[in-house]
C-alpha cells in the first residue's frame, strides 16, 4: 500500500514544509531529546538534522559555512550549517543538539562559534546543548536529572510559560500511542521507512492519525531475511536496494528504527538513557551485545558507513565473525555516499545479489 | 648533560622499571592521555598511556604494518589512529616485534568519552584482555568561555559548571573505589591534596619556562627538546623527580637565554607546530633552520602545562583534578577554545607561521582545525595546512610537505 501522501510530503520536505499549525518550532538535532517535553511547552519538535530531499546534491553553500568546514566534516552537520546559515531555521524557536549524536556536537559548536564571530546574523533560534548520558549509573542519573532541568528552564524561558503536568501527561500519552503504532510497521521496506520517519516532522497526533493506513507488516513476506547496520542514513535507498530479494527485518542505523522516548512522566528519561543503540552507550558493550542480538537470525546482514565514521567502524570486525558463525552471511558495502548516485546503487545491488547467491 | 638528555635517560630508567613491573605480573592500568592520571600515579598503580604507546610503536616505525593489518581485520581505513594503534598492535599479538615485547593484559583500562571511538576501542581492549573497563562521562560544556584560560586557574567552578565537575568526581570516586580494591590501598585524602600542591607547584615552574621562552629574542631550545622537558616530567607529575627537574629545566633555559644561546643564530622566523608530535618524523622540526632561519619556537606542550593543568585546590583537590580533567583534550580540539587559544599563544610568542597538522581521520582531533587556521590568519599568521596523522607514515611526504612549508616561508621573505 503507498504511503499516504501527506506523510510523502513531510518526509521529503522535511523541516522546509513543515505545518507548525501556530506552534512554536524546535528543531531537534540528533536522537534522544525527550519531545514529549517541548510539546507540554507548546512546541512542535522537528528534526533538522536531515535536509530536504529537494537538496538532492549539496544543497544551499554559505561562504562563511564553507570557510571552516573541513573536508571531512559529517554530512549532515555541513548541511545543517548550509541550510542555518541560509535562514532555513529563522523562525524556529530553539534548536536542541543533542551531545551524543556523532554530528549534533560538532553542529552545536560550529553554530555557535560561526554566530560568535559575527560571520552569520545572530538572528533567529536559541540554540540548547542537550547533554543526556547514555548510562544506567546513579552519577549520570543525577546529571541527567540536572540537564533535564535545564532544558526544562529553557522552554520555559522560550515560551513564557511553566512546564503544565497535565500536558505532559498528555503528550507522554501521544508519545506511547505513536510509538504503538510505529512498532506495527514493518521493519523493513522503503514504505516503512518514510510512514516511520514522517512523524519528526509532524505531531504525533497526526502521525497516528495517518499510520493508520500505513503499510502492514510483511511478516508473512518470503525471502531471506535482512538485517541493516551502519551509520545514520536518512533515505531508504538500502530497502530500495533490497527489494525483490529478501525482506529487511530490521534496520537498526538511525532514520531506521524508532529510537526510545519516554514512556512515565516521573521519569522521562528511563527508556531514552536505556536505549542500546545510543553510540555513546555505556557501558560500551551495551551496543555491541545489541547489534548481536538484532541480526541473531538473519540470512544476511548489510553494513554501510559514512565515510568519515569513527564510531560504527570499532563493531565491523566482532560483527562479521558473529554472524559468519551463526552461519549467516555478512556483507559490508563500505562507505555509504550521502546521495548515492545511480553507479553506487547498481554496485551494492549487485554486492547484495551475490550474498543471497 | 642537557636537561632533555637527563630526562630522556630517567624516562629510560623508569621505563625499565616499569617493564619489569608488569612482565613481572604486576596489575597495571592502561588508560587514554585525557583520564585523570594523577589517581593510578597517588595509588602507586603502574600505568600505561595509550597514546604514549602508540607514539612508541609509530617511533619503532612499526605503524605501517599495524595499520595495514588493521583493515585486513575488517576494520576500515577512515579510523582515527592515534588511539587505536596499540589495540591492533595488541589484537595482532606479534610480541616478539612490539616495544618491550608487547604489553600483557591489564588489569584495567581507563578512558574518557572525549570522543566517539574511544569507549568502542577500550570496549575491543576490554574484550580482548577481560580488563576491568571504566568509562569516565565527557559532557560538552554548552556555554565555553572563548578566554577559558583566564578562569581555569582559579574561577574553573563557573568555567566547567558544576553538574559537569559534579558528575567527574563522583565518577573519579568509582575508579578510586576501583583502584584501592586493585592494590588492597585506602586512599589517603591527606596526602592527595599535598601531592596536588607539587603538581600545582611543578606546572607553575614551566608557566615560568613558557614565560621565557615566549619573551626570548631568540628560541634558545627546539621544541625537539622542549618536549621532553615538559613531558617526561608531565607523565611523572607531582614526583620529587619531576619537580626537581623541571626547576633544572628552567634554569637551563634561563641560562641559555642570558648567554644568547639560540637554536638558530640567523632566526628570522617564529614557527608554531600545532597538533600532538609528529611521532615518526621528528627531525621534520629542525627542517627549515638552516634554509630560512625558521625555527619551531613553540609546541602546545610547555604552555598547555600552565593553562592546561593549573587548577587551584580551594580545599578539595579531587574536584580540581576534575576540572583540570573534564575539559583537557576538548581544550585543544574545539571551538572557540582551540582557536582563540592559539591566537592568545602566537601572539605572545610572536610566531610568523603555524604549520598544522590536521588528522582527516580523527574527527576529535580535526574537527575545529579551519577555526583555528582563519582566526591564526586574521591575526596576522601564515598558515600551512598538513593533512595528515600523527602516528601514520603511510600517507606522508616528507619532501612535499617540506616544499610547502618552504613556499610558505619564501612567501614571507619576499615581503
Amino acid at each position: 500500500m503507498p504511503v499516504h501522501t501527506d506523510m510523502q510530503q513531510a518526509f521529503e520536505r522535511r523541516a522546509d514544509g513543515c505545518d507548525a499549525a501556530g506552534r512554536p518550532l524546535v528543531g531537534t538535532f540528533g536522537e534522544g531529546v525527550p519531545r514529549a517535553l517541548v510539546a507540554a511547552f507548546g512546541g512542535l519538535c522537528v528534526d533538522v538534522k536531515a535536509p530536504p530531499l529537494s537538496d538532492a546534491s549539496d544543497g544551499p553553500q554559505h561562504t562563511s559555512v564553507a570557510a571552516v568546514a573541513e573536508p571531512f566534516l559529517d554530512s549532515f552537520t555541513a548541511r545543517f550549517l548550509h541550510r542555518f546559515a541560509a535562514g532555513a531555521f529563522d523562525d524556529f524557536a530553539l534548536l536542541i543538539f543533542a551531545r551524543d549524536d556523532v554530528a549534533g556536537l560538532a553542529a552545536y559548536q560550529y553554530a555557535t562559534e560561526l554566530r560568535r564571530q559575527g560571520a552569520l546574523p545572530d538572528r533567529g533560534p536559541r540554540f540548547h546543548l542537550w547533554n543526556l548520558l547514555h548510562t544506567d549509573s546513579a552519577p549520570a542519573a543525577r546529571f541527567n536529572g540536572r540537564e533535564l532541568e535545564r532544558l526544562t528552564t529553557q522552554l520555559a524561558e522560550v515560551f513564557g510559560s511553566a512546564l503544565d503536568p497535565d500536558r505532559l501527561a498528555d503528550a507522554v500519552t501521544a508519545e506511547v500511542r505513536c510509538a504503538e503504532a510505529l512498532a506495527a510497521l514493518p521493519g523493513g521496506g522503503a514504505e516503512a521507512f518514510v510512514a516511520r520517519n514522517a512523524g519528526r516532522w509532524m505531531a504525533p497526533s497526526d502521525h497516528v492519525g495517518l499510520l493508520a493506513n500505513a503499510p502492514e507488516s510483511d511478516a508473512a513476506a518470503s525471502g531471506p531475511e535482512i538485517v541493516l547496520v551502519g551509520s545514520a542514513c536518512d533515505i531508504p535507498v538500502l530497502h530500495g536496494l533490497c527489494e525483490g530479494l529478501g525482506r529487511v527485518r530490521a534496520d537498526l542505523q538511525d532514520y531506521g528504527r524508532t529510537p526510545p522516548q519516554g514512556a512515565d512522566t516521573t521519569d522521562l528519561l528511563r527508556e531514552i538513557v536505556l536505549d542500546p543503540l545510543s553510540p555513546r552507550a555505556v557501558p560500551p558493550d551495551r551496543y555491541t551485545r545489541v547489534l548481536q542480538e538484532e541480526t541473531a537470525g538473519a540470512d544476511l546482514v548489510i553494513a554501510s558507513l559514512d565515510a568519515n565514521d569513527d564510531c560504527f567502524g570499532w563493531e565491523l570486525p566482532l560483527l562479521r565473525q558473529t554472524v559468519e558463525a551463526r552461519g549467516s552471511r555478512f556483507l559490508n558495502l563500505g562507505f555509504r555516499p550521502f546521495r548515492p548516485d545511480a553507479a553506487w546503487e547498481d554496485a551494492a545491488r549487485t554486492k547484495i545479489e551475490e550474498a543471497l547467491t | 648533560m642537557t636537561c632533555a638528555a637527563t630526562a630522556a635517560a630517567y624516562q629510560r630508567d623508569w621505563l625499565k622499571g616499569l617493564r619489569r613491573q608488569i612482565t613481572d605480573g604486576a596489575d597495571y592500568a592502561f588508560v587514554n592521555a585525557d583520564t585523570p592520571h594523577e589517581l593510578f600515579h597517588f595509588m602507586d598503580v603502574p600505568m600505561v598511556t595509550n597514546q604514549w604507546w602508540s607514539a612508541v610503536i609509530a617511533a619503532k616505525q612499526l605503524a605501517p604494518r599495524y595499520f595495514d593489518r588493521m583493515e585486513e581485520l575488517g576494520f576500515h581505513a577512515h579510523l582515527p589512529r592515534y588511539s587505536s594503534l596499540p589495540l591492533v598492535a595488541q589484537m595482532e599479538g606479534d610480541f616478539d616485534l612490539q616495544p618491550w615485547g608487547g604489553l600483557p593484559s591489564p588489569a584495567l583500562l581507563c578512558a574518557r568519552a572525549s570522543s566517539d571511538e574511544h569507549p568502542r576501542i577500550f570496549q575491543r581492549w576490554a574484550e580482548l584482555t577481560g580488563a576491568d573497563l571504566h568509562i569516565l562521562s565527557a559532557p560538552a560544556t554548552p556555554d565555553p568561555a572563548p578566554d577559558w584560560w583566564v578562569k581555569a586557574r582559579s574561577d574553573w567552578e563557573e568555567l566547567y559548571g558544576t553538574p559537569r565537575l559534579d558528575l567527574m568526581v563522583d565518577e573519579m570516586e568509582g575508579l578510586i573505589e576501583a583502584l584501592e580494591r586493585m592494590t588492597g590501598r585506602a586512599f589517603d585524602h591527606d596526602g592527595f591534596a599535598e601531592y596536588m600542591a607539587r603538581i600545582d607547584a611543578q606546572e607553575r615552574v614551566v608557566d615560568e619556562v613558557a614565560d621565557m621562552l615566549a619573551a626570548a629574542d631568540k628560541s634558545p631550545m627546539s621544541i625537539s627538546e622542549q618536549m621532553p622537558n615538559v613531558m617526561i616530567p608531565q607523565w611523572h607529575r607531582g614526583s620529587d623527580w619531576a619537580l626537581s627537574h623541571v626547576r633544572a629545566f628552567r634554569d637551563e633555559v634561563s641560562e641559555r637565554i642570558s648567554q644568547g644561546t639560540a637554536v638558530c643564530e640567523d632566526e628570522r622566523i617564529r614557527m608554531m607546530w600545532i597538533g600532538a608530535g609528529l611521532w615518526f618524523d621528528t627531525s621534520f622540526y629542525s627542517a627549515f633552520e638552516d634554509s630560512h632561519g625558521a625555527v619551531f619556537a613553540w609546541s602546545m606542550y610547555v604552555p598547555f602545562a600552565a593553562d592546561g593543568y593549573i587548577r587551584a585546590d580551594h580545599g578539595d583537590p579531587l574536584r580540581a583534578l576534575a576540572a583540570r580533567v573534564s575539559a583537557m583534550n576538548e581544550q585543544l580540539h574545539q571551538p572557540p577554545w582551540v582557536n582563540e587559544w592559539l591566537v592568545k599563544e602566537a601572539k605572545r610568542w610572536r610566531i610568523d607561521v603555524a604549520v598544522m597538522l590536521v588528522p582527516e581521520h580523527d574527527r576529535f582531533s580535526g574537527y575545529g582545525s579551519y577555526f583555528a587556521r582563519n582566526a591564526l590568519r586574521e591575526a596576522g599568521v601564515t598558515v600551512v595546512e598538513i593533512h595528515s596523522d600523527m602516528v601514520d607514515p603511510r600517507d606522508w611526504d616528507r619532501e612535499k610537505m617540506e616544499a610547502r612549508v618552504r613556499a610558505a616561508l619564501d612567501e614571507l621573505e619576499a615581503g
